[in-house]
């Protein structure tokens, strides 16, 4: 017995208080069981011979290709107004790097396609890392690939500002923005092997982690005539960005003038993983949500969630250890996906997005408006997607203000019937105390009504978006119109209903007083519920005439994804508020669809968006950007084998 | 620190080669047949991890560098209390505490070593040079130690002052001081994968040449260094350290006993806040103790707490063994 006991103590303390592997269940098996584009993969490799080369200084102390193997020379920049150290700081970089923000390099790595092109433009700039374990080399399997597809790609050397600098994001974009100033040389330049092969109206910046946050603010300040922080220093970009690719970017590191970067007119894409060691939460959702389309030209955005990615497997350098080389003693790494799969991942909807976004093939454009489209192509786990393109018209995105029977815009009216849940809140990321910076309604229902006959329920509860006729009519909804939604399953189950009062036994307390009044529904101790989630989108026209399909016709309603990125359940706790994220799944549903369940349902005429909550007993959902778009038809092609 | 002989020549050639220490340089005689009598110079440990390690700790990032020099305070921190035991007759405890604040830190650190000796045992006293004479020792006598600091960042480096008050209890007799630490440290790195802390210590300012004996605190100045670098999944860490201790009255730099210590500790973090080491050390022995050059030990550390155990040799082919338990 004693023995025993030993054991159990030995076991104890070698065990620590890690906390065993809890994954949710995987479905991709089923979800991405078809492959319904016929588009060539955009991972695979492509027709063209691929080139390489180095740009850059030609006197890097640190870095050998930058010195002895540049086919361009560059002349370096002063990026003191954006990049502050201090006196320790700037010291020790001049001593290992050989300069200081005054002189910074612009040093990068290209992969190009042989031809004559044009071929459109990408840069990738690598995020915050070691700064002597050189990232920007990281890239070079997404370098390769796209140089096979027509792109030319670039991975620009920003680890001189890697390390323990504070506030340098804006210094990062600016850098960003100058190794494209010298790209324009690049293809000017009669001497320039490039010369001529470079398409400067087609260009694409993608940054990881910092990087990714750079690019939002690279975009922005594209088009400024001067440095928000210091209005001396003026800015003469306007390149053609045409698409921003963020890859498990942070947000708000720099705020231009104390304020979130607003970003326009450009496609945008990012891509998270839930298992991320170091940005461990979806902070780029964010900048997605911040990203307009107003000048009536055809963008897209798209957000990926990729159930057990990680940071840094993205970056062939970085790898599995988010947190330098020993984070293994705390990040769980048992249940990341492999480095191939998660870079397969990259290759697929970063390819993707770039032949969609600037080689213009539409074929890919249905994949971001629902990955289930390409499940050949993707590595089997699950993702959360979100999705918007120039075409979307709110109705109800829960921002304007605190009447939860208004909606987005003069016209909508919400109501909701026999719900538990109705109220509208902010969203929060995973990490404590850490906003979205976005609201979203929740609405929870139980049909089952309380009392001892557990089999007896009530009728559906349904919640309900009303157009009014003008408005309707301003929107010119077509036939050829999709309805939006986004949408998340919470863990909540409400209680049991309430009974209807009987009114015609208003005067009779008899019964009232054999038996015990139903417990009332109590929000705080709702259970922990695993059933799929499923109810219908009724669509009601003018006419009164209505058309039903479930939700699940359109995408996947997923319980939040079991998120444990810690080995230690303490720690765990204290750094993160919730065990998941919040990531609403967007569903695009046309209309032509409903129109089809339902013919005599006539899509330009549609007055009413109903949930009704009839296909799951009961259960809690966020919903929010509820909207109609006109939406290209490339968007809802899909291919079938 | 049980003596059942007489003192060594040594010890004796060194108390009556100090005029103005004569009349308190006391030495334990025995009477084996009587009981064990202790050496009235006590050991002076105060960290159990450092004394593994030769008791280098001088650059050390544990609450209770306090006692080894005060720059460290401001980036050391927890809480701790050891236990020591050197046979039957001495004990030793100690306990020290640190905060952080801002940039800086405090501490704050108490030991205290208490003696018993057997019954009939006798002390040499010299009460001039060349002249002794043996008394009856005292059955108690102990040393303690009170130590208040604080350290500061300023740039890179970290400057420390501590003030401590001593005492020694004899029998009746009682001898106290109060005195003071100063220190300086940075941190610097050795090619990419080895930082190191240096520490720079000037202890027991206020000292007189007599409390060397009387007190066990000599005007001592240390130079330490401490660092770690991984090794594989092990990592490694390392503690050095070189002291200069004042000889009589004579000036410290020129006559100054030079102490030189350094450890090693070997260890396997299996869970982050869950590791186990391994420790060993050498050391000049400290004078006129019973303390010998070989240290060892280990430790367990289950998140905030830590265990360790440290081993030092004795003359005699005995060891004396101390425990101490630290919170983070």
């Amino acid at each position: 017995m004693r023995s025993l006991s030993t054991l159990a103590i030995a076991a104890t303390l070698a065990a620590g208080c890690a906390q065993p592997l809890k994954l949710s269940t995987d479905d991709s098996r089923v979800v991405l069981a078809h492959q319904l584009l016929d588009a060539p993969n955009p991972a695979a490799r492509g027709t063209y011979v691929v080139r390489s080369l180095y740009y850059g200084s030609g006197t890097d102390k640190k870095r050998r290709q930058f010195r002895d193997s540049v086919t361009l020379k560059t002349k370096a920049v002063d990026a003191s107004p954006f990049v502050s150290m201090t006196p320790e700081q700037a010291k020790d970089r001049k001593s290992y790097w050989g300069f200081d923000a005054k002189q910074f390099p612009i040093n990068g790595r290209v992969w190009y396609p042989e031809g004559t092109g044009p071929f459109p433009l990408v840069l990738v700039v690598h995020g915050n890392h070691n700064m002597k374990d050189y990232s920007d080399p990281g890239y070079r399997y997404l370098g390769e690939q796209l140089a096979s597809r027509g792109f030319i790609l670039a991975s620009v050397d920003e680890n001189f500002l890697n390390g323990a600098l504070r506030n340098e994001n804006d210094g990062r974009a600016w850098m960003l923005l100058k190794h494209l100033q010298a790209w324009r040389g690049f293809n000017d330049s009669a001497a320039s092997p490039l010369r001529g092969k470079i398409d400067m109206h087609e260009i694409a910046i993608m940054g990881h982690s910092r990087g990714g946050e750079a690019v939002g603010h690279a975009a922005a300040f594209n088009r400024l005539a001067r440095y928000p922080d210091d209005a001396k220093v003026k800015f003469d970009f306007n390149f053609d960005i045409k698409s921003v690719v963020a890859i498990a970017p942070v947000d708000a590191q720099y705020k231009p003038a104390g304020q979130f970067t607003p970003v326009e007119n450009v496609n945008y894409l990012v891509i998270h993983g839930s298992h991320d060691g170091d940005v461990s939460a979806f902070t780029g959702l964010r900048q997605y949500q911040r990203v307009k389309f107003t000048d009536g030209r055809p963008w897209l955005k798209s957000a990926w969630y990729v159930y057990r990615a990680n940071h840094g497997q993205w970056n062939t350098v970085w790898g599995s250890t988010d947190a330098g080389p020993r984070s293994a003693r705390f990040l769980d790494l048992r249940g990341l996906i492999s480095p191939e799969e998660q870079r397969q991942f990259g290759s697929v909807v970063i390819g993707a997005f770039l032949e969609a976004t600037l080689h213009g093939k539409r074929d890919y454009l249905p994949l971001f408006r629902d990955h289930r489209v390409a499940g050949g192509w993707l590595p089997k786990t699950m993702y959360i997607t979100r999705f918007q393109e120039n075409g979307y018209q709110p109705l109800a995105n829960y921002e304007e203000d605190v009447d939860v029977t208004t909606g987005s815009v003069n016209g909508v009216t919400l109501s909701g019937d026999s719900l538990a849940t109705w109220k509208e809140d902010a969203l929060n990321l995973r990490w404590t105390n850490s906003p979205m910076n976005d609201n979203a309604v929740w609405l929870g229902w139980n049909r089952q009504i309380a009392g001892d006959d557990t089999t007896k329920l009530g009728l559906p509860a349904s919640y309900t978006i009303a157009l009014s006729d003008s408005l309707a009519g301003a929107m010119h909804v077509g036939a050829q119109a999709s309805l939006y939604l986004s949408m998340a399953p919470t863990n909540d189950k409400p209680g049991p209903r309430q009974p209807a009062r009987d009114t015609t036994k208003k005067g009779d307390t008899t019964k009232a007083k054999s038996r015990p009044p139903a417990k009332k529904p109590d929000e705080k101790k709702a259970e922990k519920d695993t059933t799929t989630i499923d109810f219908t989108v009724e669509l009601e026209d003018a006419n009164r005439v209505t058309a039903r399909l479930p939700i699940t016709r359109f995408g996947v309603p997923r319980r939040p994804l079991e998120t444990h990125v810690l080995r230690r359940a303490d720690r765990e706790k204290t750094a993160f508020a919730n065990t998941f994220e919040f990531v609403l799944q967007t569903y695009v549903m046309p209309l032509a669809e409903f129109a089809k369940a339902s013919p005599q349902f006539a899509p330009d005429k549609l007055r009413r968006i109903r949930l009704v909550f009839d296909r799951t007993k009961a259960g809690t959902v966020i919903l929010d950007d509820v909207g109609v778009s006109a939406i290209d038809p490339a968007f809802l092609a899909e291919a079938k084998p | 620190m049980i003596r059942q002989r007489m003192p060594s020549a040594s010890a004796i050639r060194v108390a009556r080669s100090r005029p103005l220490v004569a009349a308190v340089a006391v030495v334990a005689a025995a009477h084996a047949a009587r009981g064990q009598c202790v050496n009235p110079f006590l050991p002076t440990s105060a960290s159990t991890r450092a004394l593994a390690m030769g008791d280098a700790n001088t650059a050390g990032r544990d609450d209770d560098v306090i006692f080894y020099g005060p720059a460290q305070l401001a980036v050391a921190r927890g809480t701790s209390a050891a236990i020591g035991r050197y046979g039957e007759h001495v004990t030793s405890a100690t306990l020290a505490s640190t905060a952080r604040i801002a940039t800086g830190g405090v501490g704050v650190g108490a030991s205290l070593v208490t003696a018993r000796n057997g019954v009939g045992c006798s002390m040499v006293v010299f009460t001039s040079p060349g002249s002794a004479v043996s008394v009856p020792a005292p059955l108690t006598f102990s040393r303690s130690l009170v130590v208040v600091g604080a350290a500061q960042t300023y740039k890179r480096f970290r400057v420390g002052v501590a003030g401590k008050y001593a005492v020694r209890q004899l029998g009746d007799a009682r001898t106290t001081r109060g005195l003071a630490d100063l220190g300086v440290a940075r941190d610097i790195s050795l090619g990419d994968n080895l930082p190191l802390g240096l520490a720079l210590a000037v202890q027991n300012i206020g000292a007189s040449a007599a409390d060397e004996t009387a007190l066990q605190t000599p005007l001592r100045a240390a130079f330490g260094v401490a660092g770690g670098t991984p090794a594989g999944p092990l990592d490694i860490g390392i503690a050095g350290q070189l002291a200069v201790e004042r000889y009589l009255d004579q000036p410290i730099l020129r006559h100054g006993r030079v102490k030189a210590a350094a450890g090693l500790d070997v260890g396997y973090t299996w869970l982050d806040g869950y590791s186990i080491s391994l420790r060993a050390g050498v050391r000049d022995a400290p004078t006129m103790t019973d303390l010998r050059q070989l240290t060892a030990g280990a430790g367990l550390a289950l998140d905030r707490v830590a265990i360790d155990y440290a081993l030092e040799q004795l003359v005699g082919s005995r060891v004396a063994h101390r425990v101490g338990l630290r919170l983070r």
